[in-house]
């Protein structure tokens, strides 16, 4: 380290800056594409664990053909004695078939008839599977770097661009071959086939006592190119069921939202990658279909700008625009000055993607409700700036012991707004006492909390609202704690679910796969009769504690005219009168068409002139508009 | 309707004895307040006064002039604000007057029935003496009309009040005042008790300026359903939202255009005009489209509006991680509705002696009806607030993403002593509010904090606030000048002036210890992969009906069917020019594609062979004989550079893609094919071609 002089490498940094843009740059489109691999040795133990097995792939099917349309899913069984071919056998022509691997499914968009096909061949596998696909002889250990090769050849040759490509293995032995034996190195190899090609590579066990050690922890450290110390052990069963939600611990290094550099000073920055906790709310793509044939119709908006000639209207040019077109327009001094949306996004481009660090508060200070947007999760990147991983994992144990957090200007990519965060330090939870949904969380960063500007925060004056009187009786808190014993749930992200998505994807699934799911919580959704039921001694108390709620007197009402508020405006000019065109002419000719009201001088246009006007027009412009086509048409 | 208008009326020290850095720093201060409000389209009403022209002719407040009736503010005021205050000057001015001169513009200002009305005093308080005969008249008027009075000026400290433990603005005593001088602080310091006048510093003065309260905020009407029986009216007001207050009008097009907007519906890649009964609504199921009528499907009541209790739950159950929505609400008992005030009050108490927060669904409105998942945290009541509930709203499970971080511990990120040592010394050299508390010196910022949370600028806003001032003085483009300058962007990516120096010792000592390298590797390594995907031939898709057609265009993946499909498309046009020119549009896409195709390394030649083919027919259809002969030479060259000699012989000389010819074929038509299809030296010509490329 001694030999190491920071002096020298000034001239990288400056020259970084292309590097950045490419980095930003990085191609995300294509699809995603899931090949899940069913190791037969799931039936040794029984029918039950192969079917656990396929029912997850089951609702993943389901879940994956209601919310991502595009997604391309593939099946596979490894370690089996036969191979019979999928439906559509055409599908392997370019594929070599190792002998003790069985394609059921290759990469495909799902449609109604594949998840059909599918449900069909479940409803036989427990009389037929040990027939038809069987398990491999003599110790159901089939040659697993050729079920690897097989999964990269197909993901390949799948004939669309792929963005992220996952291989989903559930089994349950620990260890595909001995770790003595030739196979078992040839295994190791291909992890690093997978790691190149960018492949993911998950294993989800069927049994919760699984143990990564002999094999999998190896193989999977390889395939991501992370250190072996930095393997964490994951929960098999909980594995399971976000796999069922078609959901997977999703590997760090491709998936995040972008690439940028964090800068501790001038001069000095390292890599990172900052993530999203969720996602956009994902629903079925809705579409416009033909009803005769049940085609699809896409639809665009066209804006269209024409300038037709005044007296003889024609059309002078007609043109479209993009609904970001147009320009903005600042009245200086009765002169509209143009601004064009593009010079608007160079004012938003004024500064490159970047954060930087401000400086450090006490974490206390950060008040504890305070939202603008939800946060992000920030985690070093080694790529771009080797030894990122050091400086960050310093300055994040420091914060983590010290109770600091980063306060930072961050704008996260270009043409976005520069926005001030708090850099939070966060830790995965210790494996062995938690459990829950938190686990799932987050691992070791920092959490990006979004701090609002000032002007997000609305400074409200209560004057209105506070009284002496606002504060409850000791026997009024008694009440509500009394409630709220009765009354208190466990909070389980996974046991709420969005109630008219899953109204709408029940729906969808009776319509098209006359599958019925059970619909009543949308109807229930506001039921109270658990909840009375529960709290039912405690409620008679309610009335004695509290006073019934009147409503506040309603603002008082618009006084009656015999009170002497204003009349309400009559017409002063009779209808009958403004059909006949002269009457109309003379009421211009003394300039007292104001006396009518907008909506005869509405009438009045069409009724002479042939014309409209918005009915947002104000009484003067109608007063003009008259006035001019009277002119006109004398 | 709620109107939260204000006028406000600014009085300027322009005397000639006051310091320059008060007149620019006042003239600044209230360009910024213009710029704020026209940007961000404010209905207030503004103007100024100016104390200390050369203007004596006046009996009552000499050297006094306002500039006028109170205003909406726009660039042309921003403008006229500029020549207005650089009047002639002289040495005399009362503030006083200045003060009583817009009062009186504040009494014509009342026709517009402002909110608010305050008056913003930027004065030196300097040497030079003052009246002060109607002092105790002048304030007692502004406590009685209750206008509020902010005073700014240089030569501000603050420290912290014992009794309140607020900060509190103080004059700096650091250098040595005149008799004159301490007499007009005094005055100007018991303006504080006196009329509840904010004294400050000119960056508090701005700050104080936008930070207004509003007492009739908008609020949602919502009732909290607790079981049947419980309920308690409660209101709901915005407390923080991300929203960007930039109001800029859009404009389309000229004022003598007119602008029509339609939707256009495409059956892959073709436009139609279906009528609407023969549309219905429907949801992609994977690759499959469902019909889906939702009205007729289930005509169901909507949901009743209103927070509809779901359960108890420990106070930080739901993880911050999990909010989502845009705004904070807070969530207040109804106006002067007892009742319901000592309800909330017993229930906010309730949930903060057992730690809990409420989870519920949340109906906006019988239109808005879609029911979401929010959760109510407790806030007891203080000084300023009722109790009250915050409401935040909580994504799904469906949405949330599952990582699989690794560890950061491990032995390769394993940092020594000194290391830790000089992140330590980052954090304490660049910490925004250490360094100040417990010291009872008075210092120059009203806060404890460098950064504080509630006072953090809209970058953006004040962008684009920035440029157009420029524009709007200069009247002109000279704005890729200014995007160089830059300056006023870069002030916002700066650590705090105070702390820069030593921060900067500290990266420093950081960069020293920690080695870092960058690396082009990935970006080597992203380069191969693009270049493989370019090799590898794609596979025909089974031409399934279900698959929807990717584009309307001819795509590399199936060129041949893309373009009879479109072709035939293209046929069915009847009018006779617009065919033709889909056609050239058609033509063009398809070159462009063989072209691409001709790039790969590997060549798929069947493919080749028959779009080329169908594209040559095609132009005899449509008799553009001249396209496709320039094509052909095209196509000729590019083989020549890129050496495809078989796919020359299999697919153009075999398939006979030559140029076209018209009618029958002449002897000099025959000799120019076969010159075409000939290429006898491709060594020659390779050679050649590599010496081009070196030269």
């Amino acid at each position: 380290m001694s030999t190491w002089n920071p002096e020298n490498d000034v001239d990288l940094l400056s020259g970084s800056e292309d590097e950045e843009e490419v980095a930003m740059k990085r191609d995300y489109h294509g699809r995603e594409a899931l090949l899940f691999v069913v190791d037969a040795n799931l039936q040794t133990a029984g029918v039950d664990r192969l079917m656990d097995a396929l029912n997850i792939i089951r609702t993943a099917f389901i879940s994956g053909i209601l919310v991502n349309d595009k997604d391309l899913i593939g099946l596979v069984f490894a370690n089996t004695k036969h191979s019979p071919l999928p439906l559509e056998a055409n599908a392997l022509d370019n594929i070599v078939m190792p002998e003790d691997c069985a394609v059921f499914l290759p990469l495909r968009q799902l449609t109604k008839p594949i998840v059909e096909h599918y449900l069909e061949f479940m409803g036989g596998v427990e009389t037929q599977f040990a027939n038809v696909y069987g398990l491999v002889e003599p110790d159901g250990h089939g040659r697993f770097d050729l079920m690897i090769r097989l999964c990269i050849e197909m993901l390949e040759k799948c004939g669309k661009k792929l963005n992220n490509a996952k291989i989903v293995y559930l089994t349950d032995v620990s260890t595909p071959h001995p770790s003595s034996s030739n196979h078992f190195q040839a295994a190791l190899q291909k992890a690093s086939d997978l790691e190149g090609k960018e492949f993911e590579f998950h294993v989800i066990p069927m049994v919760d006592d699984f143990d990564y050690e002999p094999f999998y922890k190896e193989f999977i450290t390889l395939s991501r190119a992370i250190e072996m110390d930095s393997f964490q052990v994951p929960d098999a069963q909980m594995l399971r069921e976000i796999l069922a939600d078609r959901k997977l611990k999703q590997d760090f290094l491709r998936r995040c939202l972008g690439h940028f550099s964090f800068y501790l000073g001038p001069n000095l920055s390292m890599s990172v990658q900052y993530y999203n906790y969720f996602q956009r709310r994902a629903y079925p793509r809705k579409v416009q279909i033909l009803r005769r044939d049940n085609s699809l119709v896409s639809t665009k908006r066209v804006i269209t700008v024409q300038k037709k000639d005044e007296e003889s209207e024609e059309v002078l040019h007609e043109y479209q625009i993009k609904s970001t077109g147009g320009w903005y327009s600042c009245n200086v001094g009765g002169k509209n000055l143009r601004i064009s949306t593009e010079q608007i996004n160079r004012v938003r481009n004024l500064h490159k993607p970047q954060m930087m660090l401000l400086g450090f508060k006490h974490r206390s200070s950060l008040p504890e409700v305070i939202y603008s947007k939800p946060s992000n999760f920030m985690y070093p990147d080694d790529q771009s700036i080797i030894g990122s991983k050091r400086l960050f994992r310093a300055l994040w144990e420091r914060c983590l012991a010290r109770e600091k957090i980063a306060i930072c200007l961050f704008m996260s990519r270009r043409k976005s707004i520069p926005r001030y965060v708090a850099l939070v330090p966060v830790e995965a939870p210790d494996k062995a006492d938690e459990k829950n949904y938190r686990s799932l969380l987050c691992g070791d960063g920092f959490k990006i909390v979004y701090l609002p500007e000032a002007k997000h925060i609305r400074n409200i004056d209560m004057y209105d609202w506070n009284d002496t009187g606002n504060s409850a009786s000791d026997e009024g808190v008694e009440f509500f704690q009394k409630i709220i014993k009765k009354l208190r749930v466990d909070y389980q992200p996974n046991l709420i679910n969005d109630p008219s998505l899953d109204a709408l994807q029940a729906n969808l699934l009776a319509l098209s796969l006359d599958f019925t799911t059970d619909n009543s919580s949308f109807d229930n959704l506001l039921d109270t009769t658990q909840q009375d039921k529960r709290i039912e001694k405690i409620v008679p108390e309610y009335e004695n504690i509290f006073d019934p709620e009147e409503e506040p007197a309603k603002k008082r009402a618009a006084k009656s005219t015999a009170d002497g508020a204003s009349a309400p405006k009559m017409p002063k000019v009779d209808e009958e009168q403004l059909k006949n065109l002269d009457f109309v002419r003379g009421l211009i000719k003394d300039k007292s068409l104001a006396n009518c009201t907008a909506a005869q001088l509405q009438f009045i246009l069409r009724f002479h002139f042939d014309a409209s006007m918005p009915k947002s027009a104000t009484k003067a412009k109608l007063v003009e508009r008259i006035e001019a086509s009277s002119e006109s048409a004398a | 309707m709620a109107s939260n208008k204000e006028c406000l009326i600014i009085v300027l020290d322009v005397r000639t004895c006051a310091a320059e850095e008060v007149k620019l720093k006042s003239a600044k201060c209230v360009a910024e307040i213009i710029k704020d409000k026209i940007v961000c389209d404010k209905k207030d009403f503004v103007s100024f006064v100016l104390v200390g022209c050369d203007d004596k002719e006046k009996e009552t407040q000499p050297n006094v002039v306002p500039y006028g009736d109170p205003q909406l503010c726009n660039w042309h005021l921003l403008l006229e604000f500029f020549k207005f205050v650089n009047k002639t000057a002289c040495e005399e001015g009362q503030w006083l007057d200045g003060l009583q001169a817009a009062l009186k513009l504040q009494e014509t200002a009342l026709s517009f029935k402002p909110a608010r009305r305050r008056i913003l005093l930027l004065f030196d308080f300097n040497d030079f003496p003052q009246d002060y005969d109607k002092f105790n008249e002048i304030t007692d008027y502004l406590l009685k009309e209750n206008i509020d009075l902010i005073v700014g000026t240089h030569n501000i400290a603050y420290k912290d009040n014992a009794e309140t433990d607020q900060p509190q603005a103080i004059f700096n005593f650091s250098r040595k005042c005149g008799a004159e001088e301490l007499e007009n602080q005094k005055h100007v310091l018991s303006l504080v008790p006196r009329c509840n006048a904010t004294l400050c510093s000119f960056k508090e003065a701005l700050l104080t300026v936008f930070k207004v309260t509003n007492r009739r905020p908008w609020v949602w009407n919502a009732k909290l359903h607790i079981g049947s029986k419980i309920c308690i009216s409660l209101q709901g007001m915005i407390a923080m939202k991300n929203q960007t207050p930039v109001k800029l009008t859009k404009v389309w097009a000229e004022k003598d255009e007119t602008v029509t907007r339609e939707t256009r519906h495409f059956i892959k890649g073709s436009e139609v005009t279906p009528l609407p009964e023969d549309l219905m609504a429907g949801y992609m199921l994977g690759g499959t489209p469902v019909p889906y009528d939702a009205d007729v499907l289930e005509p169901k009541e909507p949901f009743p509006p209103g927070l509809h209790f779901f359960g108890f739950i420990k106070r930080n159950a739901v993880p911050d991680e999990y909010y989502c929505g845009d705004s904070l609400y807070l969530l207040v008992h109804q106006k002067n509705n007892k009742a319901a005030a000592v309800k909330l009050d017993a229930l906010v108490r309730a949930l903060i002696s057992s730690d809990r927060a409420i989870i519920c669904w949340k109906i906006f409105s019988t239109k808005f009806n879609r029911p979401q998942m929010v959760v109510l945290l407790p806030r007891l009541a203080d000084d300023t607030h009722p109790a009250t509930l915050y409401m935040l709203e909580v994504s799904y499970t469906s949405q949330h993403h599952f990582w699989d971080f690794p560890s950061l511990r491990t032995s390769k990120t394993q940092c020594s002593e000194d290391q830790l040592q000089a992140i330590d010394e980052l954090i304490d050299s660049t910490d925004l509010e250490c360094t100040l508390r417990d010291t009872q010196q008075p210092r120059p910022w009203a806060q404890n904090d460098l950064l504080p949370f509630d006072g953090l600028p809209s970058i953006f806003e004040q962008n684009v606030m920035d440029i157009l001032e420029r524009k709007v003085i200069w009247n002109d483009d000279r704005e890729s000048e200014m995007l160089k300058e830059k300056n006023f962007v870069d002030v916002f990516w700066r650590v705090p002036e105070p702390l820069e120096e030593k921060s900067k010792r500290a990266a420093a000592n950081v960069k020293k210890l920690f080695p870092l390298r960058y690396s082009r590797a990935w970006q080597e390594k992203l380069l191969a992969k693009e270049q493989a995907e370019n090799g590898v031939p794609v596979k025909q898709e089974p031409a399934e009906k279900e698959i929807p057609m990717p584009s309307d265009g001819v795509g590399l993946t199936n060129p041949g069917s893309d373009f009879t499909r479109i072709l035939a498309s293209v046929r069915s046009i009847a009018n006779a020019t617009q065919r033709d020119a889909r056609f050239l549009a058609l033509a063009a896409d398809t070159r462009v594609v063989i072209l691409t195709l001709l790039e790969r390394k590997k060549l798929n030649c069947e493919q080749l062979g028959e779009i080329i083919a169908l594209y040559r027919q095609s132009c005899m259809d449509f008799n553009t004989f001249q396209d496709y002969d320039k094509f052909a030479e095209e196509l000729k060259k590019i083989t020549l550079a890129k050496k495809h000699s078989e796919f020359w012989q299999d697919v153009v000389v075999e398939k006979q893609l030559g140029p076209l010819v018209m009618g029958e074929l002449t002897l000099d038509d025959e000799l120019a094919l076969k010159a075409f299809y000939t290429i006898e030296n491709w060594q020659e010509k390779e050679s050649n071609e590599t010496e081009d490329v070196e030269n």
